[in-house]
């Protein structure tokens, strides 16, 4: 070639570059190993409507782009968008990656995979067609990493109805249904240990967790992403062992990321991936108090069982105090004192032995339990403190226990009657004879402790229930054998009086306790959270306490001094306004229980009713972009405290007529709610004239005049309002 | 019996897999002897009482290549050695895998990128990549002189491949050089580092 045509060549070869440069950016880009086209799902959009974009990557065999944690190594792409005024388009929505393994290192990522974005089209728009482009950046790996960039673009008309699906459909199918879905109905625990985080996965219903998940953590230095992760089934639970990032010091305060299943959630063709996000501090280690459940070992778990035994030897010692025990006490060892007569040794042995005869009957006692419990099991029951059917049943035995202590109620008061008279003969074997006997003898009365005893145990192993139980046998016949040791001490033994009713009263309170207690693992396991649970649960610890107090009122009344009768009277009025002390939250509290709640005027999504109608929240976007639609609007103001809001939404939505009215009509229902302070709403209740609710009003079009509809609803009122829209 | 069978898959499990793991700042340095392009033998105490500044290094990794190819890093390493601090550059690709830097090629590399560090070491068996927990490259750890880890993570503040970027970025290699220079701990200490993967051997 002469200098002058190679020169021309090159000018040409230029200007085209120029030209296809500047003249309209294509839809799709490539570099080494990668493809990237921008897709979306329907021919054409219409204003207002929503609708998807996608960013399908195509890569050569065994190359690989990044999650948006791309693990040990690598980088994510990068999206940056540009497009027409009227379009809004949303971050991109991750499908689930793969574990990519390079020798000690793991990264996560995918192969050839489709992004999703939500787009949305603002109804008002002029124009007849939108545009969007984005500005890619990636890195493809498969030894060896080739950055990449380029931009690509699309162009979609602008039509009356929404057009048909694009020939992209399938993309797009594939790739929602690799977006991580949220996980409900299940509950989650947290334990961190030393090197370790162990997460507990507990159904709340029938179904069957998968047997084994792998996570990925949405966040970077949490876990190890190298190492192993173990699964394991524990009954109903799938525990999942992940390894802690041993470089990272700091406690965790976020989990976050995404769990997947092989084999589907919950059976094949169910999404394979859900997300997780949850804090470990504020998650209850439901599974710490069940020894059976750990597969780990934790220190506080031998901590716990050693106050438990404490507790039960205390316990068992109080029981003495009961009313119905405490007479037979001293005239059981003032027989044995009397009848024996003699050497302090055979008195001593005596004494042993009827201790030996409480500690077998309690003994018996768990047995029975233990062989109940197991029965149980191969029966499917289940006696854990992870089921919440087992819960609730747990609440109201624990409430019945304490309300028999607490009020005249004595269960077979002539039983023990009896019994207490009977006279055993005095042999070593009638002593310990007596002992079985004053266990039984104490039963009506201490059933309602021994109960809640019982019901403790319910969730502890087998070898820890009977050591429990021995535990309460020994503390219940410790005074017997401290009285046979040296029976002189009976002289310190406090008379049978009121006081005895006292105690008996007193025991309930901590049962009480437990049930606030047993409420709040209850309230977890239905899905409620903390903030907003916190503060319910120290709503119910007010009320317990303004309980205690009335009862101190009640102790006041029957208090033998004017003195003591003034202190009890004193405590009362304290205990009563340390309660609601308690129980009032401060507003940060509320602030953040309803932050967390998202419920703040205009971010919450539409509801289904229990009638099955779908209702909107309101704010004043939403009105404003249905009455530029053109639909009819009802308008329900209502509040939870709100009687009459009540009765009207459950009288007017039950009637089928109002329905079917609703539906033909083609009605938006939006829900008011204001049972909190809410600015929007107020400003709207003031613009309708009034300052509370109810208020129910028809918006029929943006040129008409609202149907302001009666304070008392009835279904009649509403259809006769109905038929006058059109359609 | 599933408890205890996967009790002891986890005890096995530790003992077996070598994963790169992860230092924290303020421990000890581990020590390392390594061969250095010059065919000298270089190790970390040879240079207590200094601030030590370990680069792990691909000359074939875009991350790397960013900051090379306009001599920005060669820059970095001559701003260290003029504050009094030793800049050292490791390979730890295993041998047949990509990025790998080979006796015989060592010095060519070095005179052809015009590398500034005091020297470019070889750990083609990836013991002392392991023993840091390097995972990326570039992946940089700042040495105090009495030879505790005083930063680990990213060179700079954002990760890309573009070399115009740099210029907008922190540097957390100089300011670390600095902080400690004046006895203070450098903050961050602690980043999450950004790069290709390093390529250990492959089992």
């Amino acid at each position: 070639m002469t200098t002058t045509s190679s020169r021309l060549t090159s000018f040409l070869f230029l200007l085209l570059a120029a030209v296809s440069a500047g003249c309209g950016d294509t839809n799709s880009t490539s570099g080494p190993h990668l493809t990237a086209s921008i897709i979306a799902d329907q021919g054409s959009v219409s204003p207002g409507s929503t609708f998807s974009l996608g960013i399908k990557f195509t890569l050569d065999p065994e190359w690989h782009i990044y999650w948006k944690n791309p693990g040990d190594s690598g980088l994510p792409p990068s999206f940056s968008w540009t497009q027409s005024e009227e379009v809004a388009i949303e971050s991109p929505l991750w499908p689930y990656p793969q574990r990519i393994t390079t020798g000690p290192l793991v990264n996560y990522g995918y192969g050839s995979v489709t992004i999703p974005f939500h787009a949305k089209v603002s109804s008002s728009i002029q124009s007849s067609s939108i545009w969007a482009r984005a500005h890619l950046q990636w890195l493809v790996c498969k030894d060896e990493c080739l950055p990449g960039e380029g931009t690509i673009a699309i162009t979609l008309p602008v039509t009356k109805p929404s057009g048909a699906p694009s020939q992209h459909a399938r993309e797009f199918e594939n790739a929602f249904r690799s977006l991580p879905t949220p996980l409900d109905r299940v509950s989650i625990a947290i334990e961190e240990q030393q090197d370790q985080i162990v997460l507990a996965l507990i159904p709340l219903d029938q179904r069957a967790l998968p047997s084994s998940v792998t996570f990925f953590p949405e966040d970077p230095r949490i876990i190890s992403n190298s190492a192993p992760q173990i699964s394991s089934r524990d009954g109903d639970t799938l525990r999942l062992s992940l390894r802690r990032d041993p470089s990272r010091r700091e406690s965790i305060t976020r989990l976050r990321g995404v769990l997947v299943a092989d084999q589907g959630w919950s059976d094949q063709g169910t999404p394979k991936a859900v997300n997780i996000d949850t804090n470990p501090r504020e998650s209850s280690s439901l599974s710490a108090g069940n020894t059976n459940g750990s597969s780990t070992s934790s220190t506080t778990e031998s901590v716990g069982i050693v106050s438990a035994l404490f507790f039960a030897c205390i316990g068992g010692m109080l029981l003495n105090l009961m009313p119905c025990v405490f007479p037979v006490l001293s005239i059981k060892i003032l027989s044995f004192v009397q009848h024996a007569g003699q050497s302090t040794r055979t008195t001593r042995i005596h004494g042993l032995l009827f201790s030996l005869g409480v500690i077998l009957s309690f003994v018996a006692l768990a047995v029975i339990m233990i062989a109940l419990r197991a029965g149980g099991e191969q029966l499917g029951w289940g006696f854990q403190l992870q089921s919440p059917t087992f819960v609730v049943c747990m609440i109201f035995v624990f409430l019945t226990l304490g309300l028999l202590f607490l009020t005249e109620v004595s269960i077979g008061s002539t039983i023990q009657n009896t019994l207490g008279r009977l006279n055993l003969p005095t042999s070593y074997l009638g002593s310990f004879g007596s002992g079985v006997l004053a266990t039984a003898v104490a039963t009506p009365c201490t059933a309602p402790f021994m109960g809640s005893a019982l019901a403790a145990t319910l969730s502890l192993s087998p070898f820890d229930s009977v050591l429990i139980f021995i535990t309460l046998g020994i503390g219940m016949s410790a005074p017997y054998v401290a009285l046979s040791w040296s029976p002189p001490l009976l002289r310190f033994l406090p008379r049978p009086g009121p006081w005895m009713v006292t105690c008996k009263e007193a025991m309930a309170f901590p049962l009480f306790a437990s049930v606030v207690w047993l409420l709040r693992v209850f309230a977890r396991q239905m899905g409620m959270e903390p903030p907003g649970l916190t503060i319910l649960i120290d709503l119910l610890w007010g009320i317990l306490g303004a309980t205690v107090g009335f009862w101190l009122l009640s102790l006041a009344r029957r208090a033998g001094s004017r003195f003591q009768s003034r202190i009890l009277t004193g405590a009362a009025i304290i205990a009563w306004f340390y309660g609601i002390y308690i129980a009032i939250p401060t507003s940060s509290e509320v602030d953040e229980s309803r932050a967390r709640a998202c419920y703040s005027g205009d971010a919450v999504l539409p509801f289904t009713d229990s009638y099955g109608l779908l209702w909107e929240p309101y704010s004043e976007d939403r009105i404003a972009r249905l009455m530029a639609q053109g639909r009819p609007i009802y308008i329900d103001f209502t509040a939870e405290w709100c009687i009459t809001c009540q009765v009207n939404e459950r009288v007017v939505f039950s009637s089928n007529e109002v329905r079917q009215l609703v539906a033909q009509k083609n009605v938006t229902l939006v829900k008011a709610d204001w049972t909190s302070k809410n600015p929007a709403i107020t400003t709207a209740l003031r613009r309708f004239g009034r300052n509370g609710v109810p208020l129910n009003v028809i918006i029929v079009g943006p040129n008409t005049e609202p149907i302001m509809l009666p304070n008392i609803l009835t279904p009649g009122t509403v259809v006769e309002a109905l038929n006058k829209l059109p359609g | 019996m599933n408890r205890f069978v996967s009790l002891v898959i986890l005890c096995l499990s530790y003992t077996s897999i070598a994963h790169a793991d992860y230092i924290k700042v303020g421990s000890p340095a581990p020590q390392f002897t390594l061969q250095s392009a010059t065919g000298s033998s270089v190790s970390l105490k040879d240079f207590i009482g200094k601030t030590v500044v370990l680069e792990w290094f691909n000359p074939d990794c875009p991350f790397v290549k960013k900051f090379y190819s306009q001599g920005d890093m060669q820059r970095f390493q001559k701003e260290a050695a003029e504050k009094g601090a030793v800049w050292l550059t490791i390979n730890s690709n295993a041998e047949g895998r990509q990025g790998h830097i080979s006796r015989d090629e060592a010095g060519a590399l070095v005179s052809e990128i015009g590398l500034q560090s005091s020297a470019l070491l070889l750990d083609p068996t990836g013991t002392v990549g392991t023993s840091y927990g390097a995972r990326t490259t570039p992946h940089m750890f700042v040495i105090d002189s009495k030879g505790n880890l005083a930063y680990q993570g990213a060179i700079d503040n954002t990760p890309s491949t573009r070399a115009k970027d740099i210029s907008s970025s922190t540097n957390y290699i100089l300011a670390a050089i600095d902080s400690l220079a004046q006895g203070k701990i450098p903050s961050p200490a602690d980043t999450d580092p950004y790069g290709c993967s390093v390529k250990y051997a492959s089992k």
